[in-house]
């Protein structure tokens, strides 16, 4: 994060939050009298100094939710973050996660809306997650919690085709993209269905059968 | 604590009282967002970008009804002492105390020991 490469965001909010610190400790110790002067301070340092730091933390803190620690850094999410982090993985979410562009914001980059207000929604839908996870998943272990975990909307093939455009000749020459192509382009089939390039997460996907195969069991056994 | 309320309107905090909760909830608001570039997880960075911002919000918000509660009341005391030199027609205005200095100024209340004020 911010200690290997410094952001310059963090930075500038760090030394505004500083200096304004320093002018806070003295107005709050030397109990200066309330002269024209001294308000020019507070103003620079409850009006000012905490601007600077609000906006460039803010803008820090918008980045820093894009990236796959933030993303795995609730227990739930831990597999999923160290799947594409695995240089040896053949997942789908890992062979998206070595990129320069994107790699360190895989989940991101396939897992938020796009459109006009899809930064906003998606943040939205974060903070949906965080209440399902104090809430819900919280108290659980990762074996349990696994077998719950699932995706909301099915996944929308429109976001495999902002990058992947389904109009390269290579990509077109492929017998499955060249007889299924308006199948795909209109998302009535799945590109991260299985058989195709699907799961994305292969362990979750087991995780989903084996509790499926499991409840099947238990209902075989009844009688 | 209705009592409590009450006196709150009755007597309004002091100019000095308001500015040091403001620099406090400002000393807060910044630790928040600080910790939050410190720690990016998702526990800091949501407190910093919701409590810590409304309370950096907050304090900005007290510190200018302070300068303004002080501004009207300067300006009020000021009133006061022009209208009663005119009174006392034949009185200087050299034999009064200096336009803003300390004693002319002050309303009863504001005499608390813990005045800061020139
Ligand atoms: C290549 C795009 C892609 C990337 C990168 C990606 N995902 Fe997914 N994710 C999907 C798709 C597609 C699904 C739908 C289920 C499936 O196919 O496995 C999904 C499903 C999920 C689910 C629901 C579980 C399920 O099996 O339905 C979670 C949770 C999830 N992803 C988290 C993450 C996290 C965390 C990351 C980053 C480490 C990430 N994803 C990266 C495409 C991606
Ligand atoms: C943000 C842009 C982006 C999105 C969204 C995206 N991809 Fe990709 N995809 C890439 C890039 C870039 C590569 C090449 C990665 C590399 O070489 O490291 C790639 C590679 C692939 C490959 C080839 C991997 C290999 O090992 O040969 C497949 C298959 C693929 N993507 C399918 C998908 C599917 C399915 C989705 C939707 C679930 C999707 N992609 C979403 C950018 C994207």
């Amino acid at each position: 994060m911010s200690t290997e490469h410094p952001n310059p965001f963090v930075l500038f909010a760090l030394i505004c939050a500083g200096l304004a610190t320093v002018l806070l400790i003295w107005f709050l110790i030397a109990r200066p009298a309330l002269t024209r002067g001294t308000k020019l301070v507070l103003l620079v340092a409850i009006g000012i100094l905490p601007l600077g730091t609000a906006a460039n933390g803010s803008i820090a803190g918008y980045e820093a939710t894009k990236t796959r620690t933030f993303c795995s850094s609730c227990h739930v999410m831990t597999p999923f973050g160290a799947d594409s982090s695995n240089p040896g993985s053949t997942s789908l979410a890992a062979r998206h996660g070595r990129n320069q562009a994107f790699g360190e914001e895989n989940c991101y980059t396939c897992h938020a809306d796009y459109g006009m207000f899809g930064t906003v929604t998606t943040k939205i839908g974060g903070m949906r997650h965080v209440y399902e996870y104090a809430l819900h998943f919280h108290q659980l272990s990762l074996e349990e919690a696994l077998p719950r975990i699932h995706i909301r909307q099915p996944f929308p093939n429109a976001t495999c085709m902002r990058c992947h455009s389904t109009e390269a000749p290579g990509w077109r020459r492929v017998g499955d993209h060249k007889s299924l192509i308006d199948q795909v382009r209109d998302g009535s089939v799945s590109c991260a269905s299985q058989g195709c390039h699907g799961p994305a997460h292969p362990f979750a996907a087991i995780a989903h059968l084996k509790a499926e195969q499991a409840a099947a069991g238990a209902e075989g056994a009844s009688p | 604590m209705i009592r409590r309320l009450k006196t709150l309107v009755t007597r309004p905090p002091r100019v000095p009282t308001l500015l040091k909760l403001s620099a406090v909830l400002t000393l807060i608001a910044l630790a928040l967002m600080v910790w939050s570039m410190l720690q990016p997880t998702p526990m800091p960075v949501i407190l910093a970008m919701s409590l810590g911002e409304g309370l950096g919000i907050l304090a900005f918000a007290l510190f200018c009804i302070s300068v303004l509660i002080d501004q009207v009341r300067k300006q009020r005391a000021r009133g006061k002492k022009m209208t009663s030199t005119e009174l006392a027609a034949g009185d200087s205005l050299l034999g009064l105390a200096p336009q803003n200095g300390p004693s002319g100024t002050r309303t009863p209340r504001d005499d608390a020991p813990r005045e800061i004020s020139p």
